[in-house]
């Protein structure tokens, strides 16, 4: 009996823990050019990231807010890029690891399937990449303080 | 001319092949029920997101006689936020859907103000990934991301929301 709560109980802080690591990517991110910044975000168990702040919000031949013109679907390029989903999907591997997701560039329109690495707890590193992780790039983003 | 009849023969086998394959399929409309679309303040300026989760048993909307869901797309959105005492001042809407296998996917977009108890439409997106495998999941995840024009809003944001889907079943 004392083994069975024992089992019971390191199998709930297993899963405990395992939550915790998950949200550890969740939080405010600055990727390396410092143009944007992406909020990181648990939707029913996967991780997705919204731009909630772009260095130059407006386009500069219009005046006005910039849009994802570079969507290949016509009806969707006045989606704004303030509030745009660019990572989708990612679910926590463990070791600090999140797969399965995409990355979007709205500066070209494409989309990448895309590995999340956490280094440190202020540091990420997301490698975008088309068919093998072998054969992609990658970018560090550091986490913003929010007082 | 025989090669010129091998051809032809592949042209007639790929479109008798293709029309048999769309006769299979029966199309049929369904809507959800009226779900709650809400996001818990505080909220802040900027993009905010309003989830809802709908759960269905799929034998009860196709009907349990060994039908499965093919193809699966989105028709309309309709979105209507519920009345508040201090309501703020809320603008345009994108509007995705994800489930446990498909990949969140952008629907639409509403690029008007979002005015108390008026229900508003969703322009749909003309590109739409196949929602079938969403409906094999027995439950789907929608967001609303919505602008907040006020600094701040320590309170709560519900939307009523209605979708509906044109499903290919055989």
């Amino acid at each position: 009996m004392k083994k069975l709560i024992a089992i019971c109980a390191f199998m709930f802080a297993s899963t405990f823990v395992m939550a915790q690591d998950a949200n550890a990517i969740a939080g405010v991110w600055e990727p390396g050019n410092g143009k944007a910044r992406v909020k990181i975000d648990n939707i029913d168990g996967k991780f997705y990231g919204r731009i909630v702040w772009l260095k130059e919000p407006n386009d500069p031949a219009t005046g006005k807010p910039k849009t994802d013109v570079n969507n290949s679907d016509e009806s969707m390029k006045n989606v704004p890029l303030r509030g745009y989903r660019m990572l989708k999907d990612f679910e926590y591997k463990g070791k600090g690891v999140w797969e399965g997701g995409t990355i979007y560039d709205p500066e070209t329109g494409n989309t990448y399937s895309s590995v999340i690495t956490m280094k440190d707890d202020n540091t990420l590193d997301i490698r975008g990449y088309v068919g093998v992780p072998t054969f992609g790039r990658s970018d560090t983003w550091r986490k913003l303080k929010v007082n | 001319m025989k090669k010129y009849l091998i051809k032809l023969s592949i042209v007639a086998f790929v479109l008798v092949s293709s029309a048999s394959c769309k006769s299979d399929l029966t199309i049929v409309e369904i809507e959800t029920p009226e779900l709650l679309l809400s996001v818990e303040g505080p909220l802040f300026e900027g993009a905010n997101a309003a989830t809802s989760t709908w759960e269905f048993d799929i034998n009860e909307i196709i009907g349990n006689d060994g039908m499965k869901v093919s193809k699966a797309k989105i028709t309309s959105v309709q979105v209507m936020v519920k009345g508040s005492d201090e309501l703020p001042n809320l603008e345009k809407m994108v509007f995705e859907v994800t489930s446990k296998n498909t990949s969140m996917t952008r629907i639409g977009l509403y690029e008007g103000a979002i005015v108390e108890a008026q229900v508003f439409d969703l322009k749909i997106a003309d590109q739409q990934e196949n929602l079938a495998s969403a409906f094999a999941d027995g439950k789907m995840t929608f967001v609303g991301d919505f602008d907040l024009m006020d600094e701040e809003y320590w309170g709560n944001v519900e939307f009523a929301l209605q979708v509906k889907f044109e499903l290919g079943i055989k």
